[in-house]
């Protein structure tokens, strides 16, 4: 899927295609597979979780509280340690004040340290369409750079490719690839082809996993060590954030890195966890000459003002994305925004609207999986019930299934009508199913059956049951 | 100032409401707000700092290797002998901080190519925790040096490596330099189906000097 079409408002139609691709149900099996026992594993050595969760929610919390006092204390450190900081309402806001920052230091080439913020806003297409040559430093952004395809998981953003499909596109773009079926030698291949233009750039973007009131230091975290040659080496480094990042002193950023990691991959600490304060400084014969910082609201105060806040606490770790039974089964392009998977349809609404995203809070079995795993105890199934509630208020539920559930409702509040039915439905299914007790084929379920059979019921009714023990 | 920061703030400030609590209010609840930095930090077996820290920077997710020397001075002695070890020919991109050393038959520079093959790096300390090396941007300290080279070689006084991550910033701990990096283990991805490389951009291999 090219990043041109996507858009939250395909979703039926881009969830129904993806559940027919084999390579993508197993590229999503072998890793979110792997992600959830990687994570049980560390926080088994981590009985600390709970209370450390407890303590990472109010530091959000206590923070979101007092935004507005927490963003000025940082502008104020981040001012007076040399950088520049810029406050931008909307996306194209904050495009335009990085393109015009690309032009002011004459950049013809941009590194890039992969950013969730930074493809929330759209910033590959505003550097195209600003003729600057873009190139992702992140491998998995390099991937999909390649691939002309949007992230798939904001954490591993090429999660939907398998070593079959990297292989194929070093092959075609690569300078000199180096290729034997091994992962390690499609790693080896980028690092070659990425060095080069590290030192090329004029300019390094990155975005910010915390921002510090009390310092006014960017905190960045990856495992390559792409955000440091990225930042390290150009004349510019351009920090685009939205305003949600904050935390008010550098303690507070640790205790929520000794969940991000864990929660993340699976692993105690992120490999390079860099503060960053302030552009080059005395006697200093590396670093950017100039910092500018780039804080973006895009939608997040009106979300702080609202019920969704609690979203805001959201540190990005794909937790409930690894764990999340819908995006296992369709990965995250069909949700065609920025953010898959349960964070992202609370997101996404948020950022976008309603109207376009109306069929996101519906991809959720409200299983709650999402919400025992999430790192700053983010109720995802509430938020995502609420939005549900909106969708009906507003009339955006599709006419065929409002007069299924008004249906339902209708026999539901005539119990004997409604235990009748559901007796001969419970025998029409078994009789249709057959000895398999599976069906493959039923009449308007074909959404269902289409990719995978329907178990019959196994047994009577509740309703029958119930009564039967109660006879007893 | 700009618009549309007058109007985030505005928007914030009337999210808020109108019992705005003062600067003083906001300070105590911060204070507050992580009761006991122990209840967040894993305990673990190792009873001392050091063991520790070895044992999880050679771990094998990190897959750094340790050598002990007695001082400084030994620094070159001990970089020869992981380039004899290893193969490599014996020159190496050094920090100022350690340009003065004895570099003897190791051709040693301060400038660092992009594509250097060993590089060698002066860190501030460390922590036991997670098994990071803290490296400090600085005239003697370039950041870069620790990111360029194959093999990273990061020489570390003992006595400078901390329990837990709350050491990095502790009230003896200096200013925030320019750029300051826990550098934990080597570089690694698990961008394709997850699988755990090393030397995804950075280094491939660490070897860790534990000086005294």
């Amino acid at each position: 899927m090219s990043t041109a079409l996507r858009s939250p408002a395909n979703f039926r139609r881009e969830a129904a295609e993806a559940v027919t691709k084999p390579s993508l149900k197993i590229a999503l099996d072998r890793t979110t597979g792997l992600l959830q026992r990687r994570r049980t594993d560390v926080l088994k050595a981590y009985p600390e979780f709970e209370v450390t969760r407890e303590i990472a929610k109010n530091i959000k919390d206590h923070t979101l509280a007092h935004l507005d006092h927490y963003l000025v204390e940082f502008e104020r450190n981040a001012t007076a340690a040399g950088a520049i900081v810029h406050w931008a309402e909307t996306p194209e806001e904050a495009c335009r004040i990085v393109i015009d920052l690309c032009r002011q230091a004459d950049a013809k080439s941009v590194t890039r340290v992969k950013s969730m913020l930074g493809e929330e806003i759209g910033l590959p297409k505003a550097l195209a369409a600003a003729g600057i040559d873009r190139v992702e430093t992140d491998l998995a952004e390099h991937i999909i750079q390649l691939a002309d395809e949007p992230p798939s998981h904001i954490v591993i953003p090429a999660m939907h490719k398998t070593r079959e499909e990297v292989a194929e596109l070093f092959a075609n773009h690569h300078k000199e690839p180096k290729i034997d079926g091994e992962v390690g030698t499609l790693v080896e291949s980028a690092r070659q082809e990425l060095r080069a233009k590290y030192v090329a750039a004029d300019v390094g973007i990155s975005g910010a996993n915390f921002l510090i009131a009390s310092t006014g230091s960017v905190c960045t975290v990856t495992n390559e060590g792409n955000a440091e040659l990225t930042t390290e080496l150009p004349r510019m480094h351009i920090v685009t954030a939205g305003i949600e990042k904050l935390v008010p002193e550098p303690e507070h950023a640790l205790v929520l890195l000794r969940l991000l990691a864990r929660s993340a991959l699976g692993t105690e600490f992120t490999q390079y966890t860099s503060f960053f304060t302030g552009p080059r400084r005395e006697g200093e014969t590396a670093g950017p000459e100039a910092m500018h910082i780039v804080l973006v609201d895009n939608g997040r105060t009106q979300m702080l003002a609202g019920e969704m806040r609690p979203m805001l606490r959201c540190i990005r770790c794909g937790a409930c994305i690894n764990h999340c039974p819908v995006y296992g089964a369709i990965g995250g392009h069909p949700y065609g925004s920025t953010y898959p998977g349960p964070m992202g349809s609370v997101l996404t609404p948020a950022l976008e609207s309603l109207e376009v995203a109306k069929d996101l809070p519906h991809a959720c079995t409200l299983n709650g999986r999402c919400a025992e795993v999430c790192p700053v105890k983010i109720p995802l199934p509430d938020l995502i019930r609420s939005l549900r509630d909106d969708t009906w208020r507003r009339k955006l539920v599709p006419k065929p299934a409002r007069w299924a559930v008004q249906g339902w409702a209708w026999m539901a509040m005539r119990p004997r009508l409604y235990r009748l039915a559901a007796g001969l439905a419970n025998q029409a299914l078994r009789l249709w199913a057959g000895p398999r007790s599976m069906i493959a084929k039923l009449p308007l379920a074909s959404g269902w059956t289409d990719s995978r059979d329907l178990p019959a019921p196994i047994g009577p009714t509740f309703m029958e049951q119930y009564r039967r023990r109660q006879r007893r | 100032m700009s618009d549309a920061r007058t109007r985030i703030l505005a928007r914030l400030a009337s999210a808020r409401g109108k019992n705005a609590p003062n600067a003083e209010a906001i300070a105590a609840e911060r204070a507050a707000l992580i009761p006991d930095a122990s209840a967040t930090q894993p305990t673990f077996a190792e009873q001392h700092t050091l063991t520790r820290f070895e044992a999880m920077a050679t771990s094998e997710r990190l897959t750094a290797t340790v050598s002990h020397i007695e001082s400084l001075k030994d620094v070159p002695a001990a970089v020869a002998a992981y380039l004899a070890h290893r193969g490599l020919s014996a020159e190496a991109a050094v920090a100022p901080a350690l340009a003065d050393l004895e570099w003897g038959e190791i051709q040693a520079s301060t400038s660092i190519t992009p594509n250097q093959p060993v590089a060698v790096t002066m860190a501030e300390g460390g922590v036991a925790e997670t098994g990071s090396l803290i490296f400090r941007s600085g005239p003697e300290t370039p950041m870069l040096h620790n990111f360029l080279g194959l093999h990273h070689i990061a020489v570390v006084r003992q006595d400078r490596i901390g329990r837990y991550l709350e050491s990095v910033f502790g009230p003896d701990a200096p200013a925030l330099p320019r750029i300051m990096t826990l550098v934990t283990g080597t570089s690694g991805t698990a961008d394709i189906e997850a699988v755990n490389i090393r030397g995804a951009h950075g280094p491939r291999y660490l070897h860790i000097l534990l000086v005294g």
